[in-house]
């Protein structure tokens, strides 16, 4: 019985609801356009008054019409905050699409495999079986045992490639799933950008609660000019009959009609549509050099993971962009760089396939230093080059140095880049140091001094105990 | 002259019913739509239309308050007017 496909769509809302909530507040917006247009026009240039009372009626007949124009603002900022969410989620929809597609493709790979595999397994036992039996026989027809044992050698051969193929079918699917899982979040942060910028809506000027009492204000005034003009401003000795106004006071203090359109939202969404661009390059990337590297094997989750993650924190947390750079494709290619990222020593640090970088245009040099570093991580997936990196780093410290520049790993990257252009040191898995050589002897040093300080033979030792641990199995 | 004192009633009616007609309008403006969106937008969008009716209800308020007033300066002046002109003769106005 064929397994069913096991994935499905994780997001949760689609465009359409957000459009047609767009739409709603669209047409709210042109309906307060309306409205105040309306009483607008239907405003006499005095409102049936003159003189003072006129001015004022005036006055505050244009601030009601625009705590109404506040209305229609208000529509149209919060129909540009679900439109934009809408279009962001289409995007994220496309994405699903061509997931799911892929993975279903990986699904049958993967079923193909398992039975693959199976066979091949089979085939071996049975070529086992064949090889103790004609072994017993090896006196009679050496021949027949010996031919036993080259068919049970190519059998395990075949067993054994079986299950290559399938671990590698296993971590593409495996990929599609974590995938899925990006856009699962990516969709979860675009729900907070457009909750906060719901919660940040600001009504305070749609309904002045100063409004009415402002209004009583008015009319108070209003009717001791009359009276004042009917008693010579000697008081009111006739009166107004029948008027029960309410509040008193004077003009109501309007406060200033605010930028409905957050900048906030627009910086944050932004930031998302950068991620979103990041993860394309990176899904992109996976499904490329996937099935080469140690980075398809088990452990392909928690690298995805952590390189996401070092993504999230340096375009969203950290307002990084995404760079490609105009030589040696590395940027863009089997590196993520995201740039005018603040990092410890203010050069760059390489997290996984995405390395943050201080420079908004990093020298070449540089991302050739860093190209390196992916290697290493390609070679021994994240969890072993972060042990490995942290062993290094304490033995070089105990060794009086400053845990970094003659460990290993950093010499392999500087070597790279002191000798930019030179096709043999060019970062490749297979880059071999010579002996002898440290970055601080060159002349294109950072200036940190200090790290050189150690004589020769304990910088060697550093580094051939930290190749060591490089090399464990 | 600024304090000159000059009421024309039917333009203060107009406004008592333009601001009457714009009260309705905008209390037409309720009731909340549900959409199908992710359930904290969903939460948070229903939070903002409480808020905006709130509001919408105090607009509409105030916009009706506005109305009322005027109409109620309106008789009051048309009162005022009557009362002048009944007792023009005994303050040594003229009669109309």
């Amino acid at each position: 019985m064929t397994r069913p496909f096991p994935l499905d769509d994780p997001l949760r809302a689609t465009a359409v609801a957000y459009r047609r909530a767009g739409d709603t507040y669209t047409a709210l917006a042109i309906a307060g356009g309306e409205i105040a247009t309306a009483l607008d026009g239907g405003l006499d240039a005095d409102g049936g008054f003159s003189g003072r009372a006129a001015e004022s009626v005036a006055a505050l007949m244009t601030e009601h019409v625009e705590r109404i124009r506040d209305v229609e603002i208000l529509g149209s900022s919060l129909a540009e905050v679900f439109v934009q969410h809408a279009d962001e989620l289409a995007a994220l929809e496309t994405e699903v699409a061509d997931v799911l597609a892929r993975g279903r493709r990986n699904w049958d790979r993967l079923l193909a495999a398992e039975r693959a595999e199976a066979e091949a397994e089979a085939d071996h036992r049975l070529a086992r079986q064949r090889l103790a039996t004609a072994s017993l026989g090896v006196a009679v027809d050496p021949s027949q045992a010996i031919a036993a044992h080259d068919e049970a050698d190519r059998a395990r051969v075949r067993w054994r490639a079986a299950e290559s193929a399938l671990d590698g079918a296993e971590a593409a699917f495996g990929l599609d799933r974590t995938a899925l899982e990006d856009l699962a979040d990516a969709e979860r942060l675009l729900d907070e950008v457009t909750v906060a910028a719901l919660d940040d809506q600001d009504l305070a000027s749609v309904a002045d609660p100063g409004f009415l009492n402002g209004l009583g204000g008015l009319f108070q005034r209003a009717g001791s000019t009359i009276l004042d003009g009917l008693t010579g401003g000697g008081g009111p000795g006739l009166g107004l009959p029948g008027i029960a106004l309410p509040g008193g006071g004077g003009l109501p203090g309007l406060p200033p009609v605010p930028d409905p359109i957050s900048d906030a939202w627009h910086e944050a969404g932004d930031r998302l549509q950068e991620y979103g661009r990041y993860l394309v390059e990176a899904n992109r990337r996976r499904e490329d050099r996937g099935g080469r590297f140690r980075w398809a094997g088990p452990d392909a989750g928690f690298d995805a993971f952590f390189e996401d993650g070092a993504a999230a924190v340096g375009i969203l947390g950290m307002g990084g962009e995404l760079y490609h750079d105009d030589a040696g494709g590395y940027c863009g290619g089997s590196q993520s760089c995201i740039v005018g990222v603040a990092t410890p020593l203010g050069g760059a640090i390489t997290l996984g396939h995405t390395v943050l970088y201080t420079p908004e245009r990093p020298r070449h040099e540089l991302i050739a230093h860093e190209q390196q570093h992916i290697h290493q991580y390609e070679e021994l997936g994240t969890r072993r080059f972060l042990t490995r990196a942290a062993l290094s780093f304490a033995v070089d410290v105990a060794l009086g140095g400053d845990g970094y520049v003659d460990t290993h790993y950093e010499r392999e990257a500087y070597y790279v880049q002191d000798h930019y252009g030179d096709p043999a040191a060019a970062p490749s898995p297979d880059l071999e140091v010579p002996d002898g050589y440290f970055h601080s002897e060159t002349p294109d040093d950072y200036n940190f001094g200090w790290w050189t300080s150690r004589p020769r033979p304990v910088k060697e030792l550093s580094a051939e105990i930290t190749e060591w641990i490089w090399e464990w199995p | 002259m600024s304090d000159e004192i000059h009421v024309v009633y039917a333009d203060v009616e107009a406004l008592e019913a333009n601001l009457a007609t714009a009260a309705e309008a905008m209390d037409a403006l309720g009731g909340r739509r549900r959409f199908e969106l992710s359930p904290v937008v969903v939460a948070a969008h229903e939070a903002l239309a409480d808020r905006w009716d709130d509001r919408r209800n105090a607009l509409v308020e105030s916009l009706t308050a506005a109305a009322d007033t005027l109409g109620q300066v309106a008789v009051a002046f048309r009162q005022v007017d009557d009362g002048l002109a009944e007792s023009a003769p005994d303050i040594g106005g003229r009669v109309p």
